[in-house]
């Protein structure tokens, strides 16, 4: 149910994204989502929780902070030749300076997402045999 | 890009994290990186290692009956069974039993790690004895067969405890 949660946000995102070509779409729906996604990891995984929490944290930081420079018009989203990018704002008087193309940055975030939530829900599945989840090492001889 | 491109690509992630998530929780059960690989692939194949299994159960559909008449089964539900083992209703319910197991990928995934798990134990001293006698080949194709025969008992128990109401055995 969470995979496909996952991926039914990411599409929302990627169409209201394309049809608009508006930074806020991109970046408060993407920070929406990541706290979502943030609140909704496995609760038996006790192994794998801080180090996933940690990374989850940082991802949720790195998007807040783009999307504060987007909501102070630091960020913008240009067209050039069909192309949508993420580039400074012409109120930055550094000139139309490209980061990086918002398809490029969607396709890496959402291989990312679709990768740990994989492999999350394999190691926190709890294991019938056992009574327990994967990420707690079996102890020998117990 | 479009968006048929884009759904092949979080599904290749996704399932790529889920192979990644495979080979961690091996490692995590002492069994060796090389062999944990190998399970790990299985996975790509395990829709059609569960088709194989439930024709396979088809194929032995028989055993079914002998194996329900030890288990004390109602006689009213035993007829029943002969009466259809051998129709066209059985075949369309095994279907989609199939359909129904493949479906589900969680339980058997569970039951992959349990059956690779079993097996590797049995597989671990007689390894370098196998690589020399059969090559990597023959250790791929044992397992798999290990696999579908594994997975064929698990389809004869699913289909007994659904039709009948009886206890997982």
């Amino acid at each position: 149910m969470k995979l496909l949660l996952t991926w039914a946000s990411l599409f929302i995102i990627w169409k209201s994204t394309m049809d608009t070509a508006d930074p806020t779409n991109l970046f408060s729906n993407l920070a929406v989502f990541y706290a979502m996604y943030w609140l909704s990891y496995h609760e038996n995984s006790s192994g794998l929780k801080p180090a996933f929490l940690k990374v989850i944290q940082t991802i949720v930081g790195i998007v807040g902070l783009i999307c504060l420079a987007g909501w102070i018009n630091m960020l913008t989203i240009r067209e050039v030749e069909g192309q949508f990018f993420i580039s400074l704002s012409a109120s930055m008087r550094m000139g139309n300076y490209d980061i990086i193309n918002v398809n490029i940055f969607f396709i890496v975030i959402a291989i990312k997402l679709a990768f740990i939530a994989g492999f999350e829900w394999i190691v926190g599945m709890k294991d019938k045999r056992v009574g327990k989840t994967y990420d707690v090492k079996e102890k020998k001889g117990a | 890009m479009n968006m048929v491109g884009f759904i092949a690509i979080i599904i290749i992630a996704g399932l790529i994290g889920v192979q990644f998530g495979i080979y961690y929780v091996f490692r995590q059960k002492d069994i060796s990186g090389l062999r944990s690989l190998m399970y790990s692939f299985f996975l790509y194949i395990l829709p059609v290692i569960i088709l194989l299994a439930h024709i396979e159960m088809y194929k032995s559909r028989h055993e079914l009956v002998d194996y329900c008449k030890k288990q004390k089964i109602n006689k009213s539900d035993l007829m029943s069974l002969e009466k259809i083992i051998n129709t066209k209703r059985f075949v369309i319910f095994s279907f989609l039993f199939a359909v129904k197991d493949v479906i589900t990928p969680k339980d058997n995934i569970l039951l992959f790690i349990e059956i690779a798990k079993t097996h590797d134990s049995k597989l671990s001293f007689k390894t370098k004895q196998l690589f020399r006698t059969r090559g990597i080949l023959g250790i791929v194709w044992q397992s798999l067969k290990a696999l579908v025969e594994k997975f064929t008992n698990y389809a004869f128990d699913q289909y007994r405890t659904s039709r009948f109401k009886i206890k997982h055995v």
